[in-house]
């Protein structure tokens, strides 16, 4: 809209400079009228007055002359003579301050000029008398009105001639405007003739210029519409290609996860179904990377071929991971009958790397509700891999979301936590049980919410092992424990997590605070003994570095998992903790009584101390102390508090 | 005692031929002097005493008329002519044509032809200014004379201006004739 007015509203160099030059003449013209008319006024005036005084000035004498020789008669014939200008109204001379003679002419006088001279005698301080001379001023309005008209004149030939100018201005500008006109919306692929080129001034030299130019664009544009083409081209297959890479899995050529997320968004029906190969890390460890990827695209080959006749898609999501999407509306029979009926056919496919015959399990997470298909199948499966079975459809009772919005709840809450400074230490103390001597403390965390009420690790750590608070958590429980125990003439053992193992930034800061606060020696660090068997390696390592610090080392749990002797002979430790559900049972269990004696019996031929957790009654404790375990700790005991009480 | 001498005076005037209008006296009388005043060389004129000498020039027998005259100007002017002394005398013709007295400024009565064409050119010798009663005198070679007619009229008589320097509006107000009957 405001383009349409500008272009409305837009002149031409030409209507420009005429415009211009109009309106600059227009101002000279009545700024020459005023100041001409205002000098022309003055000077008329001037000269009036002038002229006036010029009469008086010539006829003062001759009538002090008359008067001096006292000839009246001679006064007369003077006022006569000077009767006779017309342009004199009135003449008067005054006699010593007294009217002495004169004459005033009758009628309209108008404008008049008056001017008064002194009557001087023979000697200057000899005065006679003064006139005064009345002078019309019809000559001086005459005069101006002459020269108004004549300015006028002036004034309209100037500006007749610079209209004429400015017109030929415009006819000299014209042909520039046919050759912008032409140029106007100009394209390569027109051929335009400019046609003053024969001409030999300025706009010769543009037209002819314009005209080879011309020629120089239509081939420059030849060679770039040529080279546009090229790219394009270049552009479309590497667009394709890239295209291509984005949605194809390039080790079984099958679509990926984009594609499917891409497919999913324009299903409005249908059902998925993500299937995981069990233990396929292994089966790469074990026959190389090489068989993996073999076995890989064997397996998705064979599912093209056993679904090539359903109305299905075969996706690769990631290392492991495949799924299979339905195009059409499923329930969750038939997703159960397809699942059934594809784990059969998996189950018989076998795969044979270099002579070997290998079968693979999978794991299947499978949905029908087509809203978060990808999640939900994914939740499917988790839930199928936690319950150790082969195949699992989504179920809104799985309460999965609730639970996710529970542990973003509680992500905040740790993250306020550590902001309001809200964590910290509870100490369960470690009793001797021969001489029931207080020797250590356990440190556990709390978290104290926003109205007061402690939460326990139970609720909330393994939450926040998979949020970024996690290593603040640790940090922070540390030096508030190192702290504590500075000055203090007891031990205190802290958790270490494998995550907190293998984050260098948690074991560096664990090293500067040991330091910082002197407590190597007052220190225990408890790793859970699945966690050291899973990573033996890099466990193995962070206790040969503690313990050249000083520092001791426990294993938590013992006996909770699959208990690796092997592996714990290995280790430089200091302390077994037997793991509390081997504990508690010890009254009325009598397998686990026999583990734990087991244990204990490994420890002491290894000179290992015991520790007996989870010790809740008089009858656990004596059988605890019955089979021979250093130390005890539980509610039986004491219960974890803020407070320390070394003796 | 002015009305006396004017009494005498016609009595005696007109014993002896030579008769004056009364009025064309007055009016030279107040004329006269002040043309002095318009003489550009008044300055190097005047005597010693800063005074202005008008000489009464009478010839034989008409002393009393010069003698009224001289009376008549101390009366107008009672001796002082603007800033000057101004004294008018009686003087006879035969003393300005032997050379016996010397004025400026003669007032010339009426006079015999021949002792008015001596006295004319003794005048135009000593370089003095003349103003004459009678205007038919300026022939003689006279500068100066007042007429009365319609109104007063002064007339100068420009044969006998020679090197005289006068403020230029006295010319204006003048009437200028060719009375040297020389030419």
């Amino acid at each position: 809209m405001r383009e349409d007015k500008k272009s409305r509203f837009h002149l031409s160099l030409s209507a420009k400079i005429l415009m211009y030059v109009a309106l600059l003449t227009f101002f000279m013209v009545i700024f020459s009228y005023i100041i001409m008319e205002d000098i022309a006024k003055k000077s008329f005036y001037n000269t009036e007055v002038e002229k006036a005084k010029i009469i008086a000035r010539t006829v003062s004498p001759l009538i002090s002359m008359a008067m001096f020789l006292e000839l009246d008669s001679d006064v007369d014939n003077i006022l006569e003579e000077l009767k006779k200008d017309s342009n004199i109204l009135s003449v008067k001379i005054f006699k010593k301050g007294k009217y002495y003679k004169g004459f005033e002419k009758s009628g309209d006088q108008g404008q008049t000029f008056f001017v008064t001279d002194t009557l001087k005698g023979k000697y200057s301080d000899d005065i006679l008398g003064t006139i005064e001379l009345k002078y019309s001023s019809k000559h001086y309005n005459r005069m101006l009105k002459q020269f108004r008209e004549l300015l006028i004149f002036f004034l309209s030939v100037i500006l007749l001639v610079v209209f004429f100018f400015a017109l030929f201005l415009k006819k000299l500008i014209l042909p520039l405007r046919e050759i912008a006109l032409k140029l106007d919306g100009y394209s390569p692929k027109e051929d335009l003739k400019f046609e003053y080129d024969s001409r030999k001034d300025e706009v010769g030299s543009i037209s002819r210029a314009l005209n080879n130019m011309q020629e120089s664009i239509k081939e420059y544009s030849a060679q770039l519409e040529e080279l546009n083409r090229n790219l394009e081209k270049e552009v479309e297959d590497k667009t394709k290609e890239v295209k291509e890479q984005y949605y194809t899995d390039p080790l079984t050529k099958l679509p990926n996860r984009n594609r499917l997320v891409k497919d999913l968004k324009e299903l409005k029906k249908g059902g998925l179904l993500i299937i995981n190969i069990d233990d396929f890390k292994e089966v790469n460890d074990y026959f190389g990377h090489e068989i993996g990827d073999m076995i890989l695209k064997g397996f998705a080959n064979r599912l093209v071929n056993l679904l090539k006749n359903s109305n299905v898609k075969i996706y690769r999501l990631s290392g492991d991971e495949f799924a299979i999407l339905f195009q059409k509306s499923m329930t969750r029979s038939d997703l159960s009958y397809f699942i059934n009926r594809l784990l059969d056919k998996i189950d018989d496919m076998v795969f044979l790397p270099k002579e070997n015959e290998l079968g693979i399990r999978v794991t299947i997470g499978a949905t029908a509700e087509m809203e978060s298909p990808l999640e939900k199948a994914d939740i499917a499966l988790k839930r199928a891999k936690k319950e150790r079975i082969s195949y699992m459809i989504y179920d809104r009772d799985m309460k999965v979301e609730s639970e996710y919005k529970r542990n973003i709840e509680l992500v905040k809450k740790i993250r306020r936590a550590i902001l309001d400074d809200r964590v910290f230490p509870f100490f369960q103390p470690i009793f001797h049980i021969e001489s029931m001597e207080l020797k250590n403390y356990e440190a556990l965390m709390r978290i104290k919410d926003q109205n007061g009420h402690l939460i326990t690790p139970n609720q909330f750590l393994k939450v926040s092992k998979k949020s970024k608070f996690y290593p603040d958590l640790t940090k922070i429980m540390f030096e508030k424990c190192c702290h504590r125990f500075q000055n203090l003439d007891c031990r205190f053992s802290f958790n270490l997590s494998l995550e907190d193992i293998l984050n260098r930034d948690t074991v560096d800061f664990i090293k500067d605070c040991m330091q910082n606060y002197s407590v190597y020696e007052k220190t225990i660090f408890e790793i859970v003994e699945s966690e050291g068997i899973e990573n033996y390696a890099e466990i193995a390592k962070f206790i040969k570095e503690i313990k050249n610090l000083g520092a001791q080392i426990a294993i938590d749990d013992f006996g909770s998992g699959y208990s690796n002797f092997e592996h714990l002979a290995k280790l430089s430790i200091d302390y077994i903790k037997i793991d509390g559900t081997l504990i508690k049972n010890l009254d009325s269990d009598h397998n686990s009584k026999i583990l734990v004696e087991t244990i204990v019996d490994y420890a002491q031929k290894r000179k290992i101390e015991t520790v007996a957790e989870f010790v809740s009654s008089k009858t656990v404790f004596d059988i605890v102390k019955g089979i021979g375990i250093d130390y005890a700790q539980g509610f039986f005991l004491a219960k974890p508090s803020p407070k320390v009480n070394c003796q | 005692m002015l009305r006396l001498f004017l009494f005498v005076f016609m009595y005696i005037s007109g014993l002896w031929g030579y008769s004056y209008n009364e009025l064309l006296l007055k009016t030279q009388v107040k004329i006269y002097p002040k043309i002095i005043l318009l003489d550009m060389e008044l300055e190097n004129k005047i005597s010693q005493d800063r005074g202005i000498r008008l000489g009464i020039v009478y010839d034989k027998g008409d002393f009393i008329t010069a003698e009224y005259l001289r009376t008549l100007i101390k009366s107008v002017y009672k001796d002082r002519l603007s800033k000057y002394l101004f004294f008018a005398e009686p003087v006879s013709m035969e003393d300005i044509i032997d050379g016996k007295r010397r004025f400026h400024y003669l007032y010339i009565l009426k006079g015999a032809p021949d002792r008015l064409r001596q006295l004319a050119r003794k005048s135009k010798i000593l370089r003095a200014i003349t103003f004459t009663y009678d205007k038919e005198d300026l022939r003689y070679g006279f500068l100066f004379s007042i007429g009365i007619e319609k109104r007063t009229v002064i007339y100068l008589n420009s044969g006998a201006l020679d090197n005289f320097r006068f403020t230029k509006y006295i010319f204006q107000l003048a009437k200028v004739i060719e009375g040297d009957e020389r030419r």
